[in-house]
């Protein structure tokens, strides 16, 4: 396994469970116990996790993995990249298309419209690393 | 893809057995970026295809061949 494709694998993972830690927060009615203010804290942890947290397993792999890390991402990857950016790109734009009316008829208020965008971005962010993931896996 | 064909297996071996991972670090790119090359899942840039030609110190038509060719020399249109 590359190690481009060890950290698709680890940014996929964290994002799914730091995803997956919210869905199960906000499902659970905490956020009725929390308030707005406290679960804003915790999206923003979430986020902090989410970009933190793949940067410190990726510095902590470069180490680890001297030949690997040496080695830039070469034509191949980068072709992996742009083409699961591109698909990326068109699940995020659908997400925004498709959660404009839930926007509009917000009735609970900035909560929800957060909740849409972040879906919408979340979900092109999975995406893109499976696709990527996908790639890899195949070669080519 | 199937048109283009490729001998870096046979050359590697003929160089002293080279490994795919020596031939990546010569060439700057991943051991499986030369895996999917050697494999034909992957064809390279020339960029990339020259350097390889320069390692094994033979011209690019050595290491790599278009079956696409018709007699007259013509090129088909790729699917």
């Amino acid at each position: 396994m590359s190690l481009r494709e060890k950290f698709a694998w680890i940014a996929l993972v964290t994002l799914l469970f730091g995803i997956g830690g919210y869905v199960v927060v906000v499902t659970l009615g905490y956020q009725r116990i929390l308030g707005h203010r406290q679960l804003l804290w915790i999206v923003t942890g979430l986020v902090a996790a989410i970009v933190v947290l793949p940067s410190a397993i990726r510095a902590v792999l470069t180490t680890r993995m001297p030949r690997g890390a040496l080695t830039e991402q070469d034509e191949r990857e980068r072709l992996f990249e742009l083409k699961a950016t591109r698909i990326a790109f068109f699940v995020l734009a659908i997400g925004l298309v498709v959660s404009t009316p839930f926007i509009m008829h917000a009735r609970g208020g900035r909560l929800e419209v957060i909740h849409c965008l972040a879906a919408a971005i979340v979900l092109s962010y999975l995406v893109k690393f499976g696709v990527e993931i996908r790639y890899h896996r195949r070669g080519y | 893809m199937d048109e283009i064909t490729n001998n870096i297996r046979r050359l590697r071996f003929d160089n002293d057995e080279m490994t795919q991972q020596q031939l990546a670090d010569r060439i700057g790119v991943t051991r499986q970026t030369v895996n999917a090359i050697e494999l034909g899942k992957y064809s390279p840039s020339l960029e990339v295809a020259f350097r390889i030609a320069a390692v094994f110190s033979v011209p690019i038509d050595q290491v790599f061949q278009f079956r696409g060719l018709s007699p007259k020399g013509t090129v088909p249109k790729s699917k």
